[in-house]
């Protein structure tokens, strides 16, 4: 079974595509918990048990929360976090997010799904997509294809009415990245015309902006700065999480969290926040400008502009998405589920689903990709470390494109080929990919000539021919880095660590979740009412060790209960 | 692709019906798998792009009629008949699809002269159903700077009136005009001037309304005053340049900089603003390379030697790192002085002994100079040990009778001390003070005159080449008098008073030129321009041939020993021939060159 799935900043969705009499829809499967989304968090309790999504992200201020989150941020990089006594690597947690998906899809359906369609942000660069790939396999899935998160969302948004749609443009603006994708859909053919984004810049940076700017009046007693600053710094995020959300309702909004047993609390304005994300808000346009020029098409002539991701749901940026189009924007689609559905239509693109029979996807490769070059200087000099260009940003995939370079001095024996992504115009700002030295015949500089030829398809495999036509040599690079190599050695041994993790089983995930919260709740509230939490929990702890199901329930349905109320109604 | 291959490729005929190509396009596009044939797949896109192109050109022309240019962007036209704006909009749209492939067809403002007014009453006019306004003239047709092949105007953001006072398109306007001054059509390759201080103030309160509008607009309107002021400001570079800073921090220019999309123009403000953020660096003392860059913007002339403090190493970095990040800051540096330390090492070591001696000697008559100057200054504000307490009336007297007298001689009977202490307080004290030095050295009335008078002399050219212009032109017409008077003297007393701007007493001024001195004097008195001198600075200036030649007409004196003495060298004689032929020469000449050869005579 293919299944559809949305790897985010801050949840995770997954969907299939069903066949029905109408032709076949894309539906979203719920967890555990009955909820479409599971917050992208993984958490190791101290008896090394891990836990996913809801429950682990209640633990993450705790004292020993061992909490992980946003890790997508740090796809493609070497960076390990630390959650217990393990260090995990980003794709190993986005792992251990995607094998949660893939058991709620065996829970909902009965069978085990083996393929999948993950998707990324149109502008993760080459290492952020095989990240995410190497992840879909630690996770045991078979990564059919990489899709762009704006394209699925395109996708899912077109194919609600099947009508034709002269270009609309998607605004994704996700937990922790932002793309911009231009797309138009016509006689079944949903055309990408255009990407552009930034992957540093999502709904996080929000909550990052308000917590800095309360920090200091908050706290000015230092309290925080006595913690780990690991934890201070999640307890910030959350509670600045919650005060944006306050934000979207009102005018002003509470900034408040509990820590040690002290409560610290202020109010924050809708205009301070505003003020506090001018910064960010520009950011938004750079990308947007820069598809549009791609693709040569004027904001006034876009159909519609379509939101996706859960930060577009900011008062803030609808406002300022309203300023550069100057129109209000389409939120038709649910910007936290078009996703992972958009997935899920891919997935039954694959599989030639009846129902999509009809509908085919062309994409664009939102990045440059080219060699190093050297050149002489108007001075005489040789500079070295140029960019040139082989496949143009935005370019149609796939596509196959190649160049011709020559030597620069006499006698060169060989040429190496180093292969970047990026639009610097020096290397040394773009990402290396790769790189193969090709062997020439020794002669005057200049006079021996190779081609170098970029194939790209649809998922995002780079493979690279050059030719030698003086002596006829042909060489082939399937672009594999260095992780790569490294990985396909220990892919095998790295996948078996993590299904010997000890996991909580399903079907005790609301229990979990359950007592995940009690511990929060305990160390958010104060005096008596804290009493009363930690008694309930002890409580419902030895009610779940009764294993007596009748007596878990209530003992469940109590403390929920309690927890419900004093939520709703907080006691200070 | 040429277009029969397109149709074929198609599989179409020949249709400017833009839905038969794209259902064409659409039915191969699902009759192949694209990544088994990339090529295949490349070649339908480029024949549906080829007859998408064509179909647009052959729909064109009627499109031009109906809209008068302005296809598919002036939706209040099409839609003031129409009771309901939202349909008529929606239709409009339809319209639009014909050309979705690309922008609309760029529009010509310029040829239609009604059109700023017309879209201008349009302006205010605020759809209500769609919340945006078809408001204003784009900036560029009202001011016709060649156009953005896919520029065009757009829709406006909410903000239906931008400014009720002066629209954004006027400020851009403005802007303009401040920045292409009406150059005479010889004064092509000339540089232009740079903004005057009320051209720069006004041109910045115009820049920041043009930045805050952009701000407040949609994201194409946006890009187009950002391709717009780019264009703009490389164009009118460098009297664009006070306005370089908050434009590129509005636009983020400097995030594109080393991009391979970087716009041409946006390329070359980079350059400059980087150039200007490291003379800005360099300019402050602490720079470790300040040192050398002030020795390379210090005018060299004829004798200079290299600074002395100033390692060659720093000079060597500066040099090639101004010539490898920032060629266009080099124009700062002197290049005479440059020239001095290009010359390779070896070069140098020949006269290394000699230099190091003539620093001495020099450092050494710095320092007697400075001592003596030290003990002048002093004087005037009494705190050396002030003359024997008790002068007589008759030293009193005798002293004001040689003040008088040098007054009389210098700016004409009407002008006393009193006089001059209410005019130029200071100067005054300069008289008394070297009066009392005269006595106490007891030097004659004559002497002390010949000494004031230099004093104020050197006032007057100092100030004159500040002043520049009509005053410059004056003080050059009596020096050159004056040098003609001691020429007759000598040639050494000629290029004595070039050098040391002192004249030798022996001299005899005609009574004429001093009049004509006088007068000019008591002139700059009254409008306080002889006030302390500022320091005079040596340069250079170039001398156009036709002026050479006149200069050989005037001296007498065969070309090539004119221009070794311009360049300082030959013999007195024809060194103080050559300048003062050169003064009269400059004086007389109508080219622009005139001021900047007095500047340096």
């Amino acid at each position: 079974m293919l299944i559809g799935i949305d790897l985010g900043t801050t949840n995770s969705a997954v969907a299939l595509w069903q066949n029905n009499e109408d032709g076949g829809e894309a539906v979203l499967v719920p967890n555990a918990l009955g909820a479409a989304l599971t917050p992208s968090a993984v958490s190791v309790l101290p008896d090394g048990n891990t836990l996913v999504g809801a429950a682990a992200l209640e633990r993450v201020g705790l004292k020993d929360g061992a909490t992980a989150t946003s890790f997508k941020r740090l796809m493609g990089t070497d960076r390990k976090q630390k959650l217990g006594k393990k260090e995990f690597s980003a794709e190993e947690l986005s792992a251990l997010v995607l094998m949660s998906l893939r058991d709620d899809v065996t829970a909902h359906t009965g069978t085990r799904p083996t393929e999948a369609v993950i998707t990324v942000p149109a502008y993760f660069n080459d290492r952020q997509r095989k990240a995410t790939r190497r992840a879909g396999e630690l996770a045991g899935l078979t990564v059919r294809r990489l899709i762009n998160e704006p394209t699925a969302a395109a996708l899912a948004f077109g194919l609600q009415d099947k009508e034709e749609r002269e270009p609309f443009l998607v605004f994704d603006l996700g937990g922790g990245t932002f793309d911009v994708s231009i797309v138009e859909m016509f006689e079944g053919i949903v055309e990408v015309r255009a990407s552009a984004g930034d992957n540093r810049l999502g709904g996080d940076d929000f909550n990052s902006a308000i917590a800095t700017a309360v920090r200091g009046r908050l706290d000015p007693d230092g309290l925080l700065g006595k913690i780990d600053e690991r934890r201070a710094e999640a307890l910030l995020l959350q509670a600045a999480e919650r005060t944006k959300r306050g934000l979207s309702d009102g005018q002003d909004a509470e900034f408040a969290l509990t820590v040690e047993g002290a409560r610290l609390s202020t109010t924050v304005t809708a205009s301070e926040f505003e003020a506090q994300a001018e910064g960010l808000i520009r950011r938004l346009r750079d990308p947007v400008v820069r598809a549009l020029r791609d693709s040569q098409i004027d904001a006034a002539s876009l159909s519609e502009v379509v939101l996706v991701g859960g930060a577009t749901r900011m008062p803030l940026v609808r406002k300022a998405i309203t300023r550069l189009f100057g129109r209000f924007p389409n939120s038709s689609v649910h910007p936290d589920h078009a996703v992972a559905l958009g997935a899920a239509i891919q997935g039954g693109l694959i599989a030639r689903d009846s129902g999509l029979e009809e509908i085919r996807i062309t994409d664009v490769c939102p990045f440059t990709l080219g060699i190093e070059t050297a050149e002489h200087s108007a001075r005489g000099t040789v500079q070295q470390g140029l960019f040139s260009p082989i496949i143009e940003r935005n370019t149609p995939v796939p596509v196959s494109r190649s160049g011709v370079f020559s030597t620069m001095g006499d006698g060169q024996k060989q040429i190496e080929v180093k292969i970047y992504q990026g639009e610097a115009r020096e290397v040394s700002g773009n990402v290396h990919l790769g790189q193969l030295k090709v062997p020439v015949p020794p002669r005057p500089a200049g006079e021996v000539a190779i081609d170098v030829r970029f194939s790209y398809d649809s998922s995002g495999l780079l493979e690279v021919d050059v030719e030698v036509p003086l002596t006829g040599a042909k060489h082939n690079l399937v672009i594999i880095d260095e992780e790569d190599r490294k990985a396909a050695s220990d892919l095998e041994s790295r996948r078996k660590a993590l299904a010997a993790l000890k996991h909580h089983p399903r079907e005790e995930a609301t229990n979990q979740m359950l007592l995940a919260r009690a511990e929060r709740c305990y160390e958010e509230f104060l005096g008596d009412v804290r009493a009363v939490v930690g008694d309930r929990t002890r409580m419902f702890v030895t009610a779940l060790d009764s294993q007596d199901p009748r007596r878990i329930a209530d003992a469940a349905a109590d403390l929920s209960g309690l927890l419900d109320m004093l939520e709703a109604n907080p006691p200070l | 692709m040429t277009p029969t291959q397109a149709w074929q490729v198609l599989g179409i005929k020949k249709t400017p019906d833009v839905a038969a190509i794209r259902r064409a396009y659409a039915e191969r596009l699902k009759a192949m798998d694209i990544d088994k044939d990339v090529d295949g797949y490349a070649r339908l896109r480029e024949a549906r792009d080829a007859a998408l192109r064509w179909a647009r050109m052959q729909a064109k022309p009627a499109v031009e009629d109906e809209f008068d240019s302005f296809a598919g962007v002036t939706p209040i036209d099409a839609s003031e008949p129409d009771p309901q704006p939202a349909r008529a909009l929606e239709s409009h749209q339809e319209s639009e699809t014909s050309s979705w492939l690309y922008a609309a067809p760029s529009a010509r403002g310029e040829a239609d002269p009604s059109l700023t007014t017309r879209l201008g009453d349009n302006a205010p006019k605020l759809d209500v159903t769609t919340g945006f306004s078809a408001a204003q003239a784009p900036a560029e047709q009202a001011i016709g700077v060649g156009r953005d092949p896919f520029a065009r105007p757009v829709l406006l953001g909410l903000e239906a009136t931008s400014d009720a006072v002066m629209p954004a398109w006027a400020h851009e306007q403005a802007l303009h005009r401040l920045l292409y001054v009406d150059e005479p059509q010889d004064a092509r390759d000339a540089t232009p001037p740079p903004l005057e201080g009320w051209e720069e103030a006004m041109a910045l309160g115009h820049l920041k309304a043009v930045l805050r509008h952009a701000e407040t607009v949609s994201v194409t309107a946006f890009d187009e005053i950002d391709n717009w002021l780019a264009r703009l400001l490389t164009g009118a570079w460098p009297r664009s340049a006070p306005l370089l800073e908050p434009a590129a921090a509005v636009f983020g220019w400097e995030s594109e900089r080393g991009q391979v999309s970087e716009r041409p123009s946006v390329a070359f403000l980079n350059a400059r603003l980087r150039g200007l953020r490291f003379r800005e660096k360099v300019l402050e003392p602490k720079h470790p390379l300040h040192k050398a860059w002030v020795e390379l913007t210090t005018p060299a002339q004829q004798g200079s030697r290299k600074g002395w403090f100033v390692k060659r190493a720093d000079v060597e970095q500066l040099l090639a790192g101004v010539r490898k990040n920032f060629p266009e800051i080099e124009h700062h540096f002197d290049p005479w002085r440059v020239a001095l330390w290009d010359k390779p090492e070896g070069a140098d070591t020949g006269s290394g002994w000699f230099s190091k001696t003539r620093l001495w000697i020099f450092a050494a008559i710095l320092v007697v100079q400075i001592l003596r100057f030290a003990l002048a200054d002093r004087t005037p504000d009494g705190s050396t040990p002030p003359p024997p307490v008790a002068l007589s009336a008759s030293e009193i007297a005798e002293d004001g009778k040689a003040i008088q007298g040098a007054l009389n001689r210098i700016f004409g009977p009407e002008i006393t001390l009193d006089g001059l202490k209410s005019l130029q307080p200071d100067l005054a004290a300069l008289f008394t003070a070297n009066r009392t030095i005269a006595r106490s050295d007891g030097s004659d009335a004559a002497a002390y005159t010949a000494k004031v008078h230099d004093l104020v002399r050197e006032r007057m050219y100092a100030t004159a080449l500040v002043e520049k212009g009509p005053l410059l032109a004056d003080v050059q017409q009596v020096r050159a008098d004056l040098l003609r008077a001691a020429r007759e003297v000598g040639a050494a007393q000629c290029m004595a008073f070039v050098r040391t701007r002192r004249m030798d007493r022996q001299v005899a001024v005609p009574d004429a030129v001093l009049g004509a001195e006088r007068k000019l004097a008591v002139r700059m008195l009254d409008a306080s321009q002889l006030g302390p001198p500022a320091r005079i600075a040596p340069g250079n200036a170039q001398v156009p041939g036709a002026l050479v030649d006149k200069v050989m007409t005037l001296s007498g004196i065969p070309e090539e020993r004119i221009r070794k003495a311009m360049n300082g060298q030959g013999s007195d004689a024809d060194q103080c021939a050559v300048t003062i032929a050169l003064i009269d020469a400059a004086l007389a000449w109508p080219g622009k060159e005139r001021e900047a050869i007095l500047s340096v005579l």
